[in-house]
């Protein structure tokens, strides 16, 4: 993939990383690695201080619930919480956009974007 | 050399700022840091520059080895700042930051509480012009909150200080404990400052406030500096533990759900606080080494983590998740050290994160804290959602936003560069970190049982991401804020206030018109005495006078007999 910018295509760097088989790609390195991370338990002998730190998983089930629970935690909080960004109106910066004078804002629109075939 | 302590030459910086031109500016806000960097290392331990005032001795420098590491990443972070602010052509900005910087540092270096006090209020002042520099109206309302805030910190510090003295007769900054009502005025003083729970609004509100450049230094200082005077004072409170694990774990439901990038960090900043709170709280060896290191590491992969956010908003003009995504493709320096931040605010092993938090948590563990062990255990998951994962997926890969920006520009590059190269190497050469560290303790950070762990609660937590992604349930960004605790300062009690005030008004109205009708009924009715024909008016007799003068007289002559 290229993508023209100030009139000059560039291939941007890390363009694999949206090519759906870099993604399958990453997923399937991932599930391979959490499992032999699984296995390694058994393996391995862990020093542990904590009453139940040593159990077979302690870590990986911790890790896998511990975020799943933090994400539909947070859905429901958002449930209750989430306003309109001028809720608070002129008084809080949500309400307005960055003053572009004190950027740099260099941005291209992405119709220029195209495709390598 | 009293003259040349080391927040004197931010002050004498920030001075000479006022009268030169922008590339002076810009070489003044660099040579400070380096200047005021030799100068702390020529400074020999213990107390120096003593001065009488007011029959107390106020100690402006109190070099330890906790002081130093504190200083010592202060002037860091001060540095990589100033490169990252190259660009900057703002007086103002420029002058508070070295105000700002040498304030810290003198807080940190402060051996009495006076000057702390002094330098406390420093911070605050100096600070909030970085908010206001965004000159806007939103802005300055953000500013005049945060300075309230700050300043009633310091107003409570002053009590504080003043009770102490009382009591003790002693104004040495030094361990305290929460003993009597002086102390838990300081405590709470440290407390606002520290954000903890219920008293960190100002951290969210204000640092996504501030300018592109203002919210890394602001990231680096007042917090840090809260953290230092905590484990300076209070190092083994036990209550510290619990208000430190609070604080690791409600902000992060609330960055999972921001759609503000930069307050995304500003509540994972706040989650980070709570490890090294928890750290002060245990205030063992080993723990106490853990909150300083922590606060070392932290100051760098959390600036690292506000420069990319920031060099994104710097080209694009915005930093809401839900405006950004696919910013790889033109901005991929900035998304590697984006990258690294992450990595190293979520503990991966060969990152700094992973040397420092395990102080803390193992320190959890062999006091016998196990339920604050486990609480940040989670929190360590946690970190990864919002700060390993959301900051750098949703900036940079996600959906396409189509934004196209051009790459942060060269210094900022730089900026970015250098402390991505220091979180690495802390991570993999622990040792330069910990002989830093105000005690001597052997610690191994890269064991197999630890590195195991590690790796497969990040992993398995990584996997629930994708799986939650996959699976549709993870949370969207959209547009919108959130209500936290300052929704009650913020709405219910100006609605409140203003619903009592009117009623307070009618009731008052009432009571008015009732006391007019009734004054002019009054009157009127003296009117009617001595108008023609009224009772005073009409003429009296003569035998009426002396009856009256006769009453009068015996009136007297009864009050005589007594």
């Amino acid at each position: 993939m290229a993508i023209v910018m100030n009139g000059k295509k560039i291939t941007a760097a890390f363009a694999w990383v949206e090519s759906p088989t870099a993604v399958h790609m990453a997923i399937k390195i991932l599930a391979g690695l959490c499992a032999l991370l699984f296995l390694l338990d058994i393996i391995i002998h862990r020093h542990t201080y904590v009453p139940g730190e040593g159990m077979w998983g302690f870590y990986t089930f911790t890790g896998f619930f511990a975020f799943t629970l933090i994400v539909l935690g947070a859905k429901q909080l958002r449930s209750w919480i989430l306003r309109d960004e001028n809720y608070y109106g002129e008084q809080s910066v949500d309400s307005e956009e960055y003053p572009t004078s004190q950027l740099d804002i260099q941005n291209e629109p992405a119709v220029d974007r195209e495709n390598d075939q | 050399m009293t003259w040349l302590i080391p927040p004197l030459i931010f002050f004498y910086g920030a001075f000479l700022c006022l009268f030169v031109g922008r590339t002076q500016r810009t070489f003044i806000t660099l040579l400070a840091p380096v200047i005021a960097l030799v100068s702390l290392l020529m400074l020999p331990m213990g107390n120096m520059a003593q001065v009488q005032f007011l029959g107390f001795e106020l100690i402006f420098i109190r070099l330890d080895k906790l002081a130093f590491v504190f200083s010592l990443i202060f002037i860091i972070a001060a540095f990589l700042a100033a490169i990252y602010a190259w660009h900057v052509n703002d007086k103002i900005q420029q002058v508070s930051t070295l105000l700002y910087a040498g304030a810290a540092l003198g807080g940190v270096l402060a051996g009495d509480l006076i000057s702390l006090f002094l330098y406390w209020e420093i911070t605050a002042v100096a600070s909030v012009f970085l908010i206001w520099a965004r000159r806007t109206p939103a802005a300055y309302a953000t500013g005049m909150r945060y300075l309230l805030i700050q300043v009633g910190s310091g107003v409570l510090l002053l009590a504080g200080l003043l009770v102490h003295y009382n009591d003790t007769g002693s104004i040495l900054f030094e361990h305290m404990g929460l003993v009597s009502t002086g102390t838990l005025l300081i405590f709470l003083a440290f407390g606002i400052k520290c954000a903890f729970p219920l008293m960190h609004n100002w951290l969210q509100d204000a640092y996504p406030a501030a300018t592109v450049t203002g919210t890394v230094v602001l990231s680096s200082f007042t917090t840090k500096m809260a953290v230092y005077a905590l484990a300076r004072g209070y190092a083994g409170e036990e209550i510290l533990i619990y208000i430190g694990a609070v604080m690791t774990l409600f902000p992060i439901f609330f960055a999972e759900i921001e759609n503000d990038l930069r307050k995304v960090l500003a509540y994972s900043l706040n989650n980070q606080l709570g490890f090294m709170v928890v750290g002060v709280g245990i205030g063992t060896e080993l723990a106490l080494n853990g909150t300083a290191a922590h606060a070392f590491c932290h100051i760098l992969y959390k600036s690292l983590l506000f420069m990319s956010v920031g060099a994104v908003l710097y080209r694009t003009g915005t930093s809401k998740a839900s405006e950004l995504g696919g910013l790889y493709k033109t901005m991929p320096i900035t998304m590697v050290c984006c990258l690294v931040g992450a990595a190293s605010i979520s503990a991966f092993p060969l990152f700094s994160g992973f040397i420092s938090k395990s102080l803390i948590l193992d320190a959890s563990a062999k006091n016998g804290y196990y339920l604050v062990w486990f609480a940040l255990v989670v929190a360590s998951a946690g970190v990864l959602s919002h700060s390993g994962i959301k900051i750098p997926y949703f900036t940079f890969f996600a959906h396409d936003s189509g934004k196209r920006p051009a790459e942060a520009p060269m210094h900022m590059r730089i900026a970015m560069i250098i402390t991505a190269s220091l979180c690495v190497i802390i991570g993999v050469f622990p040792s330069l970190l910990y002989q830093l560290l105000p005690y001597d303790v052997a610690y191994k950070p890269y064991t197999t049982s630890h590195v195991l762990a590690q790796m497969q609660l990040l992993c398995f937590a990584l996997l629930a991401f994708v799986f939650l992604m996959i699976k549709g349930i993870h949370p969207p960004e959209v547009r919108g804020i959130n209500l936290d605790s300052d929704w009650v300062y913020r709405k219910i009690l100006p609605t409140t206030l203003s619903a009592w005030a009117a009623s307070a008004m009618s009731v008052a109205n009432t009571w008015r018109i009732g006391l007019q009708t009734q004054a002019s009924e009054w009157i009127i009715g003296i009117r009617r005495l001595s108008s023609p024909g009224g009772l005073l008016a009409k003429g009296w007799g003569v035998n009426s006078m002396v009856f009256v003068v006769t009453l009068l007289l015996l009136l007297v002559l009864f009050l005589n007999l007594f």
